[in-house]
């Protein structure tokens, strides 16, 4: 034990003190009595002329010194080297990624990582500041800076598993900025090191240490989930990793729309992947699940979901009298419906979500978003359409509205004329020539408006490669889909659902059924509730017609899945953490808490003691002792005799004792130096 | 005769007087005072109570000789009665300071008992002298002719002084010049005397006294209510005690009242004295009636 401030022990003088106080006489109170006769023959030991009186040894004494010395040793500050696993200022960042929900450390390795973080909070030195972050996709600071270790635990309480990645870059970004300059923190990384950026090695301006959670255990995952129309035929597939190393077989179930198609097992070698295509998919089907049926230590990758063709299908009426062009374009398209008829048999039903005239314009447009393709000469909803006119080059507009994604325009080599287009102002021009805007769009009053200024038949953009996707592009504008793509979405990602125009309302039912509405206010909120994986239901309320959209949340990521632990962090100055090797440092740690404990219980038993010499002094004495003499005519008339309370009677009893005692230790010293005084007798 | 605002100053109220009139002062032994009276006597007398015979001496009244006797013995006897006399009681009351402390005080018991025994002898036809002692015998009044003498006992008990220390020996020892005839002598004090009370009450022996110490104390030196540090004063002036109260000093305080107590109770034995503790709160009519008659003092 060492003492941090041995100059105190000076203080140690207040012994002698208390000492002092009690060989000095107390001040008294006066009062006059009768006679003291009596008081003077009871207390001819007690008298003394000196300001002195005899030591007696009492309790209260051989506490207070008790206390004194305590008080003399906590402020010299006694500390004991203890073994800790950190000093200093540190921030540890715990992993919360998918891949800490793997169980083949009990409970799993997230708890694990948590209790071994709560270890170091108990050991946490007087000096010591921790800081927690969780790592996932973002990072969130825990609790900042702290000393308290109940705080300490209740933020780590806060901590949760997620389903996301593991973003080291971000988390040691913010550790960074936690640290405010002080290069004297240390960071230590908890978790298995799955982490989202193992491409290239960070170089941080601090040292990182990392504590491995986990074991090499064998998982099996599924990496992908996708469905395809192959001849009319909806065939689904599915890539299956086996990260172990075993050969294994792996049994993966589907089910569509939540009956179960066919298990299907892959026999997959170690560290190998491989595809399972299921051929007997029933059309129209919706969802497709997978399952792979196998036990692992981690089960959240067992499951994959996906969605066959577009979420939402919108219905689309194609006006025109021949156009194949647009019909087998937009008939390919996975969210529409398609209908057609002529512009003669036209009646404007306001049934459709999309219609497209081509080479035709009704007098009363539909409700609906809108695409004129060929408009004839006239003044229109969006701007005027002129008389046909040469058009020279073709190239690409303002297209702000991306929808020349992928689309090459350079390939166009037929296009002579087109009606030249005055669009109105909320209209972009996405095509255009010198001449004239070839092809404009824009949204008006909720519905989205596009116009082709030319007849397809005129040129041979209906032939060229570009089609398709440009009409994909169109109907992904006209009818977007909640998310964009595959509806897949990576879990912990906020989500930005694309509305229909006219969208009133717009709500998102996630796997566990917790709707949450994310507009109004439009244009929508970022919805941030994706850490489940499943299916998130996009309901949109358009004109008073509910709309059915979906998007999925998979895990999908090999490096989550697969269950060793990394060695090393991707870090350059990374090191490894041992809680209880030899780089541990031996650091001092003050005692003093414990001995004000001490202290506390010394000052009770000091004040126990003080009430209860208190209370016997109320208690009624004890009686006059009664002597009887035979023959003498004496009587004690009326001394008033009072009970002895327990108090007395136990202190009475005590009192015996402590003469017996006494007498006893009196007579073995009296023996004890007789017999010393004999055997120095002897021995001279 | 008293006039109304003597009777006032008796100590004692009509009813307790009242209560007093049944009770009669009792000696150990007849005692001779050659004064006529209502006690029994120890030598030969003219009351109605017969007593003894003895042989007819020359000289003896003729008047007394059972002739009854000489007809069947032809022996002069003489037919002897008992005589009947008075004796003196003497109260004397300790007056010191010291008596005017304790709750209640122990002069206010002291003044009533005396006032009480001074009427149960005056009843009785005896002879009272009240005495006042201090450090010395310093004053005393003598009362006779029956219950009509109260009134003097009462003046003089109702202007007692009060001042100075105790000396019992010597204040005692001064009895000797106003007592002359064999009697009663009743002492009441606390007996807290520095210099004891062993000598005085063998002087007062020697006047052919018989002696009662009636020890008034009061209940807080029977029994301390007192807690803390005290500067004990003594009321006459005989010095300081500083005591820290506790147990064990309590303890050793009623160790020492008991042994006090012992002490005079032995002296009285060996004295053929009577002794009592009265605690200063008991009623006066109690004293009398139960105490006094337990010791008997009183009959």
């Amino acid at each position: 034990m060492n003492l941090l401030v041995p100059t105190a022990l000076a203080f140690s003088l207040i012994i002698p003190i208390i000492l002092l106080l009690y060989f000095m006489r107390p001040k008294r109170q006066q009062r006059t009595i009768a006679s003291t006769l009596l008081w003077q023959q009871a207390l001819q030991d007690m008298q003394a002329s000196r300001p002195w009186q005899r030591l007696r040894i009492t309790p209260l004494l051989i506490l207070q010194i008790l206390a004194a010395i305590i008080i003399v040793l906590v402020l010299a500050r006694p500390a004991i080297f203890a073994n800790s696993s950190i000093s200093g200022d540190t921030i540890i960042i715990l992993q919360a990624s998918a891949s800490m929900q793997a169980t083949d450390v009990a409970p799993s390795r997230f708890e694990s990582a948590r209790a071994d973080i709560a270890d170091i909070i108990d050991n946490l030195g007087p000096n010591d500041h921790l800081s927690l972050i969780t790592m996932a996709r973002t990072p969130q600071v825990l609790i900042a800076d702290s000393n308290d270790q109940a705080q300490l635990r209740a933020a780590l309480q806060r901590a949760r598993v997620t389903n996301q990645d593991a973003d080291l870059e971000q988390a040691l970004s913010l550790a960074n900025s936690l640290m405010n300059g002080r290069t004297s923190m240390q960071v230590l990384v908890v978790g298995d090191g799955h982490v989202s950026t193992t491409d290239k090695a960070m170089l941080v301006p601090f040292a990182v240490r990392y504590l491995r959670i986990g074991t090499d255990a064998p998982n099996a995952a599924l990496l992908t989930l996708s469905s395809r129309t192959i001849s009319n035929k909806l065939v689904a597939f599915a890539q299956v990793a086996n990260y172990s190393a075993q050969q294994r077989a792996i049994p993966v179930e589907l089910y569509a729309d939540g009956k179960l198609v066919s298990v299907q097992t892959v026999t997959l070698g170690p560290q190998g992947t491989g595809a399972i295509q299921w051929n007997t998919v029933p059309p129209n089907t919706r969802f497709l699940h997978a399952q792979i049926i196998t036990q692992d230590a981690m089960t959240i990758d067992h499951q994959a979901w996906t969605i066959v063709g577009g979420s939402q299908q919108g219905r689309v009426l194609l006006v025109t009298k021949d156009n194949s062009f647009l019909r087998a374009a937009f008939a390919l398209q996975p969210n529409v419906s398609l209908s057609e008829t002529t512009p003669q048999q036209y009646v404007n039903t306001g049934n459709y979500d999309l219609t497209i005239f081509d080479g035709y314009v009704p007098p009363t447009l539909p409700d609906g978003s809108l695409f004129f393709v060929n408009p004839p000469q006239g003044s229109y909803l969006f701007g005027t359409s002129g008389p046909v006119t040469h058009v020279s080059r073709v190239g690409p507009g303002e297209d702000t509205l991306n929808l020349l994604d992928s689309v090459d325009l350079s390939t166009i080599h037929t296009l002579q004329t087109s009606h030249p287009l005055k669009p109105a102002p909320w209209e972009q021009s996405i095509i255009s020539a010198p001449e004239t805007p070839l092809l404009i769009a824009g949204e008006n009053n909720n519905r989205r408006v596009a116009v082709l200024g030319f007849d397809l038949h005129d040129s041979d953009l209906g032939l060229q490669p570009s089609f398709p996707i440009l009409v994909h592009n169109l109907a992904d504008w006209f009818l977007p889909q909640p998310v964009p793509g595959d509806g897949q979405v990576t879990a912990g990602s906020a989500v930005t659902v694309q509305t229909w125009p006219g969208a009133d309302r717009v709500t998102i039912t996630s796997p566990d059924s917790r709707v949450s509405t994310v507009g109004p206010p439009f244009p929508v909120q970022p919805y941030n509730m994706t850490d489940q994986v499943g299916i998130y239901r996009v309901t949109q309320s358009v004109h008073g017609q509910l709309l059915d959209g979906a998007f999925t949340v998979n895990l999908f990521d090999p490096t989550q899945s697969q269950l060793a632990p990394a060695k090393t962090l991707p870090i350059l100055r990374s090191s490894d953490f041992t809680p209880n090797g030899n780089a541990v440092s031996r650091q001092l740690r003050e005692i003093w808490p414990w001995i004000a404990a001490l202290l506390l219980l010394v000052l009770c038993a000091e004040w126990w003691l003080f009430s209860r010499g208190y209370h016997i002094q109320k208690a009624p004495a004890r009686q006059l002792p009664g002597r009887e003499i035979g023959g003498a005519r004496r009587i004690q008339g009326g001394i008033p005799s009072q009970k002895s309370t327990f108090t007395a009677g136990i202190e009475g009893m005590l009192h015996e004792r402590y003469s017996l005692a006494r007498k006893q230790f009196l007579k073995a010293t009296k023996q004890a130096r007789k017999r010393f005084g004999q055997v120095t007798r002897r021995s001279r | 005769m008293a006039d109304n605002g003597e009777k006032l100053r008796f100590p004692l109220d009509a009813q307790t007087l009242q209560r007093l009139d049944t009770l009669a002062l009792a000696t150990r032994r007849p005692m001779a005072s050659g004064r006529p009276g209502r006690r029994r006597s120890p030598s030969a007398g003219s009351s109605m109570e017969f007593s003894d015979f003895r042989r007819y001496s020359p000289g003896d009244d003729f008047r007394r000789i059972d002739w009854r006797a000489y007809a069947r013995l032809e022996r002069l006897f003489l037919r002897v009665f008992e005589a009947e006399e008075n004796i003196t009681v003497t109260i004397l009351v300790d007056c010191s300071d010291s008596m005017y402390y304790g709750t209640p005080r122990k002069a206010e018991l002291a003044t009533a008992l005396a006032a009480a025994l001074a009427y149960i002898s005056l009843k009785c036809e005896d002879n009272v002298i009240l005495g006042a002692l201090t450090d010395r015998l310093v004053s005393y009044r003598r009362g006779s002719g029956g219950k009509n003498a109260i009134w003097n006992i009462g003046d003089f008990l109702t202007r007692l002084p009060r001042s100075g220390s105790t000396d019992l020996n010597r204040s005692l020892y001064d009895l000797g010049r106003v007592v002359n005839s064999p009697g009663l002598t009743i002492i009441l004090s606390d007996f807290l005397a520095p210099g004891g009370y062993q000598t005085g009450v063998r002087a007062v022996r020697q006047l052919r006294q018989e002696v009662a110490l009636l020890q008034i104390l009061s209940p807080d030196e029977i029994n301390p209510d007192i807690q803390g540090d005290w500067q004990l004063h003594d009321s006459e002036g005989t010095g300081t005690v500083d005591v820290s109260i506790s147990p064990g000093i309590l303890h050793a305080y009623q160790e020492r009242l008991a042994t006090f107590t012992q002490e005079i109770a032995e002296f009285a034995h060996t004295h053929m004295a009577t002794y009592a503790l009265i605690p200063s709160d008991m009623a006066i009519i109690d004293i009398v009636q139960r105490l006094l008659r337990q010791v008997e003092l009183v009959r």
